[in-house]
């Protein structure tokens, strides 16, 4: 059942598109991957979906009134604030009662593996604010879970970190759409992907189509076959 | 009212308030009480009714500068931060967003000029006025219409013009809004295309000094000219339309 639906979606700045005619579609319930390098516009697309950027051509269709949550690429919090106190902002703004939204917050900070210390943002590493970040976008369950570049700037251990966060939230059996030009990480998580170079739609990825073959390998194929 | 509470205690972090607000009341305080020495024309001014409006008067400048530098940046330092991202997918319309942004920025100038206004306070009670000190608050209002009308039109053409441009126009249009007594009688010397662009520019631009003489009419027990606040609270009106018609195309 598909709870997303693009359909030629087109972006251009000063007559150059970003993004050109990308259609695909999400199925509940699934993984499912931009891939492409950096600059593919796999950001824009994701801009596009959340009304955060004006659609030059195309459209997207949400399956029905859905929530969204999002977990931007670098994310910014007030830094004088705590990480429960961020969360209560946005919780705020979403208008959760207060009853509900203490419950919900002490259970996705436990979720995210952070503490309600009162340790305020400017004293997070990058790990913990891309992991509040993911917290925020998980307030109100959101149907639909959009994560952009979650891994970007992050060494090793935070990586790893952040991929088992959404390894678990997969297997809470969350719809996600995930953003990144790390192509191990996308094909750990992901069921499925469509591959964009400069704006255009190069390919699509299934896992279960290519047993066997990595997703590294079908990426460096496509985008060596195709000239600028 | 989440976004301008968590906006205003960002706001009231900022050292500048504290430091620009602090700095005034030191000023005001040595020539308000006699540590220092105001002349005018060679004549030394001590008196309270030649003193007080003074006073105001560079409140009402320091209050309104602080006005335009705070609000400068609010808006757009929202969407290059891209903390207007995580609003703005929360279905927050923009005029809201926009609108508490600037009502911390304004709640804020408004706090600034309460700590400049200790310094009047002080003075009053240094030149035996402690019956009259009830006169600071219908003042303290009187220059809160120029704060807030700083403030809003700032915030307002802050929303789609870069803000270099924005924060030189809020500028200038300050400047004029307080030298507006002047720009009338500049009106009456400069004759046609000038004289015609500078009585343009009357119509359109706020007059502080007009609202700021009634907060000193107030002060300084003289009638005041209700007609006068009655527009400047319709500009704050306008330029808070303003705020709730202007929308960004992007996050």
């Amino acid at each position: 059942m598909k709870i997303l639906e693009c359909n030629n979606l087109t972006k251009c700045y000063h007559k150059k598109c970003i993004v050109n005619n990308l259609s695909f579609h999400v199925n509940r319930g699934e993984v499912f991957a931009f891939i492409g390098s950096n600059g593919a516009g796999k950001t824009t697309t994701i801009k596009m979906i959340l009304g955060l950027v004006e659609i030059d051509g195309g459209e997207v269709k949400f399956a029905e009134q859905i929530r969204v949550g999002y977990s931007p690429e670098t994310p910014y919090f007030l830094p004088f604030l705590s990480g429960y106190e961020v969360l209560d902002y946005y919780a705020g703004l979403q208008r959760i009662s207060k009853r509900e939204r203490r419950a919900e917050i002490s259970n996705l900070l436990d979720t995210v593996g952070l503490e309600n210390t009162g340790t305020k943002v400017k004293n997070y590493s990058k790990g913990m604010i891309q992991r509040l970040a993911f917290a925020q976008s998980l307030l109100g369950s959101p149907d639909l879970l959009i994560l952009d570049e979650p891994t970007a700037g992050l060494d090793a251990l935070g990586r790893v970190e952040i991929m088992e966060l959404i390894e678990k939230l997969k297997k809470s059996g969350r719809t996600i759409i995930i953003n990144s030009h790390i192509l191990n990480d996308m094909e750990r998580i992901c069921d499925r992907g469509i591959l964009i170079k400069s704006g255009v739609q190069i390919g699509t990825w299934n896992k279960t189509d290519y047993n066997g073959i990595s997703l590294e390998k079908i990426f460096i194929d496509l985008v060596g076959g195709m000239k600028e | 009212m989440i976004i301008a509470f968590t906006s205003f205690k960002e706001k009231i972090r900022r050292k500048e308030l504290y430091l620009v607000s602090v700095t005034g009341v030191l000023i005001l305080l040595i020539f308000g009480t006699g540590s220092g020495s105001l002349t005018i024309n060679g004549e030394a001014v001590t008196d309270y009714k030649s003193l007080a409006p003074i006073l105001l008067i560079v409140i009402n400048a320091i209050s309104c500068s602080l006005a335009v530098v705070m609000n400068i940046g609010t808006i757009p330092n929202e969407y290059e931060r891209k903390t207007s991202h995580l609003v703005w997918i929360r279905k927050i319309p923009q005029c809201r967003y926009h609108g508490e942004l600037t009502a911390a920025n304004t709640f804020s100038g408004l706090v600034s000029e309460a700590i400049l206004f200790l310094a009047l306070f002080i003075f009053m009670i240094s030149h035996g006025r402690s019956g009259e000190l009830w006169r600071l608050l219908p003042a303290y209002l009187m220059i809160g219409i120029n704060v807030t009308i700083v403030s809003v039109m700032t915030s307002a053409f802050s929303i789609l013009i870069p803000r270099l441009v924005s924060g030189t126009i809020s500028a200038a249009v300050m400047l004029m809004g307080i030298f507006h007594s002047l720009l009338s009688l500049l009106k009456d010397i400069i004759g046609g295309f000038g004289g015609e662009i500078v009585r343009y520019a009357l119509k359109i631009i706020p007059n502080l000094h007009g609202i700021q003489t009634q907060a000193v009419n107030v002060l300084c027990n003289k009638s005041i000219d209700v007609h006068m606040i009655l527009t400047g609270m319709l500009a704050v009106y306008a330029f808070a339309a303003l705020i709730f018609v202007l929308k960004r195309k992007e996050a």
